[in-house]
């Protein structure tokens, strides 16, 4: 009695996905590189975004639901794939492990100046471990979990309005951005949708009760949502040329809520985002696998899980401090900006190519 | 049926072929070195009977057999025999099965017959000690399958309510019955938990408790994974909503299945208040939960890392308090938990009057002692105390015994790493759960999978007009529970 | 099994990990105040003085030091403190006031920079002794730290005293819409007072509102509740009389009727319009109050003194080339970008030509028709 994914497991996980720690940094990325009411641009990107994930849902309509690997090797040779999936393996091997790590070097920075960041890495790594080794069904239900257990900071809202202004937003539009408007900037804020190209993955978890793409859209609209909502109280609370300086202008903001039993709930409220991030590590960790394991057709994926995790914690150590963890990140996600627009094309080509040869 | 090969008694009837026609020698030699068993003859016709006195109601044997039977003629004998209520055995092994369920062996010429004389054995049907209630019905389960089954049956009386019978331990041969309301129950889960059930490899169970542990799908997981409780009512309200009860001999608890973490929080107390205050007892079982598993933690972590949560005032309390104690927080969280351990199991071990004299001496002791002797902070002993009441809210003894194991882990994580370590262990526990599964269902349900409908009677209890549907989680067939009024 | 041994991976981990970042309650000292000043003779060198509350919470452990930056003073007060001293409770940061003069930025960042500071640490500018009040008893409640902190927080609009904290500092500098704020506290025989409220450009301290003229600044910088004006002189045709009103709210709006041209050189016009009511329950005067024309005319006599006491302070501002009120950010949502960009906000500001319309009603009159 398998259960398949429903619309809401799809929708929060692919919300859980997207989410990692460039929660923290997007108002500051936005007005560095949009300027003046960086959020709407945005919206303009999530609309980009969404268009990509469109385009999946052209590879699942014409692909009829099946695994993306089987379009592939439909249309290819394995020989010619496997260097590709070794590559992707990689990328996203490494994208997990960069997310993991810079959530710690965070971490560290904030509360755990001393300690060595591997052995908190570690921990982190233990985590992904015991979700890798549970099937996709599991790792949905747990990111449910998360997504309601993070809930409650909707709550926090509302100590911020007294403190908000208008005002501050300005009436000018996409200006005094640091470095100007450059194609680089804008990678770097669409960076915080990066994810949601994993749904392809979830192509043979569905079936059509699932509506896999309702889903994706609503996880992909959810996250803007909460997003724009985090951008806009920021907006308002700091002032423009503040939220270019601040480091991690969300986190700023929990400082200032003083309860009279709690002080300062950042130091609780970024460990909770632990899990956003453990979620997409474990997400593009799951990809990883997959592809991995696609070349290993003998391998069960349960014993693949650690190697896998092995992978991730060892390509940890590639960042050691803050800014190369920055340095990575901002590669490793143009890569997987660049692989999300291309591969629905390329898959799109080889659905096509495949009916030929099947027609042939 | 699979079998412990060869092992201590592949059959009952020890030496001999278990086809060989059952004798009083053959019976007799069987039941060697049992000093209740009794040997006696009939008068007047060579009549033999055989029986373990402990298990025979003795004045009922007297009445309706030795009585009626004594000086008859051996013919009038056999044609007594003949008839209800005895019944003829062939076979050794059925014979003495019969003797130790506590029926009379009756061995006239050639053949062997039974009578079913058993008394019965041990409580009769009282409160339950575990799971009281204010208002609702007082009865709970005792040791004896047919009470329990009895109370059900009187409770549902209905052809539908089916009980399919088991029989597990290789030496015990306890009897197993599975309850389900035909129609409502959703077939495969019948299939697949019997198929459990009688897969059961092992010598003897002695509750049901124990059973669970033998058919549940993760052993190694800290939660239990089947609902068991000693309320007939419960049980009964979960047949109805399409649930599997399963009741054993010798144990005061049913069991049901499936179920999920979050119905160890409802107590059938929440069905009997007005809907509000039944949700406001969930919604505070759930905080005491919380409270529970973080409290001690969240000291621990607040005192060793983030000195900054806590508002400057009560921080200085905090300071002042702690600074006579010579352990860091993590060893003195753990000393007090631990002592808050020993005195619960003290409590539970003894006679209810000490059991209580316990507790007294032990608040005091460490409430006011510990305390002035600098032996650890008063503020501790308020997170100690209140999470070991909150750990009392849930109304599973047995799920409050794995939160309060889980609390000990949480502790020490965030003895380790702070605020980090505690979400990693809640992170931990969280992915543990969803991969917890019973007969193949979530354990994290309602939550995830999702099941709106389900939340109004999980974290909530739903005024009955809203609760017009069973539980997604029994899949069962017939899903409307009630028909709104017209 | 696995997850037996993965709790095991997770705690050896943890326990190699965690060890060195603990700071046990007991074994730290949470700064709670730093004051800052520049130090007498050496003009590169600043006086920095923190003061750490004992668990007793009646007294405090001061230290003090001459030093170049901030951080340099730290290790010696390091060096004296039996505990680690930390700054995650400061509550604090107080500037003395030669100091503010000379701008009190690097010194503000440098204490920011630091992730256990929380925004909502209150920046005051401090007049007098430090040494002299920090160590002094004070009967309003233990130690200067707490007695600072409980009189910048209660209630603050009542005394029309801001919470100026880190946050809304650096929310402010950076702004080039608005100049910050710092509350000023100065000590007194038997404790300390607030003492109006700083005025800066950028981060330097030019002018003072004197702690008289704080409700109204107050109502001129925001919307306010529940404050109190009192009123000395109400001119009505007929004499001059104190009176106060009570239990005040009033909403503040900005309109700007025009932006500064450069080509022109027509400054800015911009009108502060106060919309405010109140109870009357301090009059000295001799008029009946329940007559419907007299308690007309007192209001428009209110209006006239309040708005007379607002248009000086504006003045006081524009001299000081401060725009605490936030104008330039109006004047800014009303221009393009560049043209705002070119021009210079601060040296633009004491040209606007700045009106403030009063709106006041008298709530009601207390317990008293008549007078």
């Amino acid at each position: 009695m398998r259960e398949k994914l429903n619309v809401l497991h799809i929708a929060l996980l692919l919300f859980m996905i997207e989410s990692d720690v460039a929660v923290f940094i997007l108002p500051r990325l936005t007005a560095a590189n949009f300027g003046t009411n960086g959020w709407l641009g945005f919206i303009a990107l999530s609309l980009v975004a969404a268009f990509n994930i469109f385009m999946y849902r052209i590879v699942y309509r014409m692909g009829g639901g099946r695994s993306v690997f089987d379009i592939a090797e439909a249309a290819a040779p394995r020989a010619v794939l496997y260097p590709f999936y070794a590559a992707l393996a990689l990328l996203w091997l490494g994208l997990g492990a960069f997310i993991g790590k810079t959530y710690v070097l965070i971490f560290q920075m904030l509360s755990f100046q001393n300690s060595q960041p591997m052995l908190i890495y570690v921990l982190y790594c233990v985590l992904v471990l015991t979700l890798l080794t549970k099937s996709l069904y599991s790792i949905a239900k747990a990111s449910t979990v998360f997504f309601f257990m993070a809930s409650w900071l909707v709550l926090l809202l509302p100590y911020f309005f007294k403190s908000w202004s208008a005002v501050r937003f300005t009436t000018s539009f996409f200006q005094g951005a640091v470095e100007g408007h450059h194609l680089g900037g804008f990678l770097e804020v669409f960076a915080a949708f990066i994810g949601y190209e994993l749904c392809m993955f979830l192509f043979p978890h569905t079936d059509a009760k699932s509506k896999l793409f309702t889903g994706v859209f609503v996880g992909h609209f959810l996250f803007t949502a909460v997003n724009l909502l985090a951008m806009v109280m920021c907006f308002g609370f700091f002032s423009f040329e503040e939220i270019k300086r601040l480091e991690f202008p969300i986190i700023y903001m929990h400082e200032f809520v003083e309860l009279s039993f709690l002080n300062r709930v950042d130091s609780l409220v970024y460990p909770f985002f632990s899990f956003y991030s453990l979620i997409s590590t474990v997400m593009f960790g799951y990809a990883a696998l997959k592809s991995i394991g696609r070349m290993l057709p003998k391998v069960s994926d349960r014993r693949l899980a650690l190697p896998v995790t092995g992978a991730i914690f060892l390509l940890g150590f590639i960042p050691s401090i803050f800014r190369e963890a920055g340095t990575w990140l901002k590669l490793v996600f143009t890569i997987e900006t660049g692989v999300a627009f291309g591969m629905p094309l390329i898959l799109i080509v080889m659905l096509k190519l495949g009916k030929k040869a099947k027609g042939a | 049926m699979s079998r412990l090969g060869g092992s201590i008694n592949a059959n009952q009837a020890g030496d001999q072929p278990a086809d060989a026609k059952p004798t009083a020698s053959l019976v007799l030699q069987e039941l060697t070195d049992c000093l209740d068993a009794v040997h006696q003859c009939l008068e007047g016709n060579g009549g033999e009977i055989v029986y373990i006195a402990t298990l025979v109601d003795t004045s009922l044997l007297l009445r309706d057999l030795i009585r009626p039977l004594t000086g008859a003629e051996p013919s009038e004998l056999r044609t007594k025999l003949g008839a209800a209520p005895y019944r003829l055995t062939k076979d050794m092994n059925s014979c003495l099965s019969g003797i130790t369920n506590g029926a009379v062996a009756i061995f006239a010429g050639e053949d062997a017959y039974l009578l079913d004389l058993s008394k019965k054995i041990g409580r009769t049907i009282e409160q339950t000690e575990t799971e009281t209630l204010i208002t609702g019905p007082h009865d709970g389960f005792v040791e004896s399958l047919d009470e329990n089954l009895g109370v059900i049956r009187r409770r549902l009386r209905s052809a539908k309510l089916k009980s399919v019978g088991f029989e597990a331990g290789e030496i015990s041969k306890t009897q197993i019955v599975m309850l389900y309301i035909e129609g409502i129950v959703n077939m495969e889960f019948v299939t697949l938990l019997s198929e459990r059930i009688r897969s059961i490899e092992i010598d003897g169970v002695s509750d049901s408790n124990m059973l669970v542990q033998l058919i549940d799908e993760n052993p190694n997981s800290v939660f239990p994974q089947y609902l068991t409780t000693e309320r007939p009512d419960a049980v009964v309200s979960k047949l109805l909503g399409g649930r599997i009860a399963v009741l054993m001999d010798g144990s005061p608890s049913a069991f049901i299945s499936p179920t999920s973490f979050l119905e160890f929080f409802a107590s059938p107390d929440d069905y009997y208040q007005r809907w509000p205050i039944g949700t406001g007892l969930r919604v505070l079982r759930l905080i005491g939960f919380i409270i529970t598993i973080c409290f001690t933690a969240f000291y621990v972590s607040v005192t060793t890392f983030h000195y900054e949560l806590i508002p400057h005032t009560m921080l200085l309390n905090l300071a002042e308090s702690r600074s006579k104690v010579p352990f860091p927080p993590l060893i003195e969280a753990l000393l007090m938990e631990t002592t808050i351990e020993l005195l619960r199991e003290a409590g539970a071990r003894l006679p209810t009057k000490i059991g209580q004299t316990i507790g007294i001496v032990g608040g005091i002791v460490i409430g006011q002692a510990a305390v002035q002797a600098g032996f650890t902070s008063n503020i501790l002993i308020i997170a100690v105390a209140t999470s070991a009441i909150a750990s009392f809210v849930i109304p599973s003894y047995i799920m409050s015994a794995s939160i309060r194991l889980i609390r000990f882990g949480l502790i020490v994580l965030a003895g380790l790493l702070g605020n980090l370590g505690l979400f990693m262990g809640i992170g931990l526990m969280v992915i543990h759960m969803a991969g917890i599964t019973n007969l193949g269902t979530s354990y994290l349900s309602p939550i995830a999978p999702m099941r709106p409908s389900d939340l109004l009677d999980t974290l909530i209890r739903g005024p009955f007009w809203a609760l017009k549907t069973r539980p997604t989680l029994s899949r069962s067939p017939n899903q409307v529970r009630t028909r709104p009024k017209q | 099994m696995r997850a037996a041994k993965g709790i095991g991976i997770l705690l050896i981990a943890a326990m190699l990990g965690g060890c060195t970042d603990q700071k046990v309650l007991e074994k730290i000292g949470f700064t709670r105040t730093i004051f800052i000043d520049s130090a007498d003779g050496d003009k590169d060198k600043i006086n920095v003085t923190i003061s750490i509350p004992k668990t007793n919470q009646s007294e405090s452990i001061v230290y003090s030091n001459v030093a170049r930056t901030f951080k340099q003073a730290k290790v010696y007060f390091d060096m004296q403190n039996d505990r680690r001293v930390v700054l995650g409770q400061l509550r604090q940061i107080l500037f003395g006031g030669n100091l503010a003069r000379k701008g009190v930025w690097p010194h503000l960042e440098s204490i920011f920079r630091d992730p256990s500071v929380g925004i909502r640490t209150h920046v005051i500018l401090l007049e007098g002794d430090i040494d002299k009040l920090s160590t002094r008893k004070y009967t309003q409640g233990g130690t200067m730290g707490e007695y600072l902190d409980n009189l910048v927080r209660t209630d603050p609009t009542s005394r029309g005293v801001y919470d100026t904290s880190i946050h809304t500092f650096l929310r402010d500098y950076y702004d080039d819409g608005i100049e910050p704020l710092a509350n000023i506290i100065k000590g007194t025989a038997n404790g300390l007072m607030v003492d109006g409220v700083a005025l800066f450009v950028g981060d330097r301290y030019v002018a003072k509102v004197p702690s008289d003229d704080a409700m109204y600044f107050a109502m001129l910088r925001a919307n306010l509740k529940y404050g109190t004006l009192v009123m000395e002189e109400v001119d009505t045709a007929k004499e001059s009389v104190p009176a106060s009103l009570s239990n005040v709210v009033s909403k503040r709006s900005i309109r700007i009727k025009s932006v500064p041209d450069r080509r022109s050189g027509k400054p800015a016009e911009a009108v502060l319009e106060l919309k405010i009511r109140g109870s009357l329950l301090e009059y000295y005067g001799h008029e009946s109050l329940n007559v419907a024309a007299n308690q007309r005319s007192l209001e428009v006599a209110m209006e006239k003194y309040v708005g007379g006491r607002c248009e000086r302070l504006i003045r006081l501002m524009q001299a000081a080339h401060s725009d605490a009120i936030g104008f330039g950010q109006r004047v800014r949502n009303k221009m393009d970008y560049q043209s705002w960009k070119r021009l210079n906000w601060s040296e633009e500001f004491p040209r606007a030509d700045i009106k403030v319309s009063i709106d006041l009603d008298i709530k009601d009159f207390g317990s008293l028709a008549e007078s």
